[in-house]
């Protein structure tokens, strides 16, 4: 008797419930238990001047071993923008994580100089960090991590974006634009003015 | 002085002689320091005794020999750096530039120079373009190797080259990123990387002003 109403009871209490909880999945599935995301925001973005510099051939194999003046041009042949420097730049910004879920910007592409063209193909993610005075810097092989919640800087003697075998110069007020792909697959196109801090 | 007698529990007595204290040390402080200015604080860090540099002579980004004991200006402001840094030698050169224009007519008397830490990649060629960027005034000075591991000691500049990374740039170059001072061949007055360019404007003044008065 008593073991057939415990079990009347229980599947009672399931007839009862299983609609409650199938209505509850179909209805509030979707806002009550979203899957976290990141939410990026990019703010401040700014590019220094930076210079194109060409191989300069005559002086590698000219006086800067060994001390004595050498003939050289004033101007160094120009061997194409592949010379050992070529010239670097950098790009600083803010990058805001309004999300739950955290991030890293993974890549940076289509860096362009607007109404010029392609500045370069080469670019990474850096760190600057200084110890007791010496600079070091470090190539950020994984990307730069923004946690969910959290802004990240890229500024001068720390976290920027580095590019190199630049194709064109840049001059303040020149405006860079460029791609910022994210861990998450979020895609950000940005624009940073060219100024000397 | 009546010193001794302040330590009486009489508490009128005690502010009476508090106030006659204040306004003695008020009167002989206005006698020691009214006539001359404070002693001028310095923003960087002062070299005490300084450090003496050795004479050495290196290549500008013409071609020519530069002479370090022949520079002619009063002072010279002394960087270490190279063309492929993008971060930290650009911010320092950047400060350079606003610690020239803060100095305005004063300028004429200091050098700011570059001294690479890339000898292998900072040809005088690649620095003539570098400099050209910032500012064609600032003298930029490579040579070889051996000539400039003399110079980078005497300043105390620590340089190592890193291949561990895998970069584009095939190699970076860790480096000390202060300013140095350069008064008579001593290096007087060391600014750490950020320092504001004004603070340095304002310590090369003081060390013109005290060549003025000596």
């Amino acid at each position: 008797m008593l073991r057939n109403r415990i079990k009347f009871g229980l599947l009672a209490l399931v007839a009862i419930l299983a609609p409650l909880l199938i209505a509850c999945n179909t209805e509030s599935e979707p806002t009550e238990t979203p899957e976290p995301v990141s939410e990026i925001s990019i703010s401040d973005a700014w590019a220094r001047p930076a210079a194109r510099v060409m191989e300069d051939d005559s002086a590698m194999s000219g006086m800067a071993m060994d001390d004595k003046p050498m003939d050289m041009d004033d101007k160094p042949m120009d061997t194409g923008g592949h010379g050992p420097a070529g010239g670097t730049g950098a790009i600083y910004f803010a990058i805001e994580n309004s999300g739950d879920a955290d991030d890293m910007l993974v890549e940076v592409f289509d860096l362009m100089v607007e109404s010029a063209g392609d500045l370069s193909d080469v670019i990474e993610l850096h760190e600057t960090s200084i110890a007791d005075g010496v600079m070091k810097m470090q190539k950020l092989e994984t990307g730069i991590a923004v946690p969910a919640g959290e802004t990240v800087l890229l500024k001068p003697g720390g976290l920027h974006v580095m590019f190199m075998k630049i194709k064109r110069s840049l001059e303040p007020g020149d405006v860079v634009s460029l791609g910022l792909r994210f861990e998450s697959g979020t895609e950000e196109k940005i624009t940073a003015e060219v100024r000397q801090p | 002085m009546n010193l001794p007698q302040l330590s009486l529990p009489n508490m009128g007595s005690f502010r009476r002689r508090s106030k006659l204290l204040v306004l003695t040390i008020s009167v002989v402080a206005a006698i020691a320091f009214g006539c001359t200015e404070a002693p001028y604080e310095f923003s960087g860090a002062v070299s005490d005794p300084p450090q003496v540099i050795g004479d050495f002579v290196l290549t500008d980004q013409y071609g020519e020999d530069f002479t370090m004991s022949s520079d002619a200006n009063d002072v010279s402001i002394v960087f270490f750096g190279y063309t492929l840094c993008p971060d930290v030698c650009p911010t320092t050169l950047a400060d350079m530039i606003k610690a020239k224009r803060a100095l305005g007519k004063d300028a004429e008397r200091v050098s700011f120079i570059w001294v690479t830490v890339d000898p292998e990649r900072d040809t005088p060629g690649v620095l003539k373009q570098r400099i050209e960027v910032f500012d064609p005034e600032f003298i930029g000075l490579s040579g070889s190797r051996e000539t400039l591991t003399k110079v980078w000691d005497d300043f105390g500049i620590f340089v190592e080259r890193d291949d561990s990374q895998n970069t584009a740039a095939g190699y970076l170059v860790s480096h000390t990123a202060n300013l140095y001072l350069v008064d008579n061949m001593r290096s007087k007055v060391v600014f750490p990387f950020g320092t504001h360019s004004d603070s340095i404007a304002a310590d090369i003044k003081a060390v013109l002003n005290s060549q003025e008065e000596n």
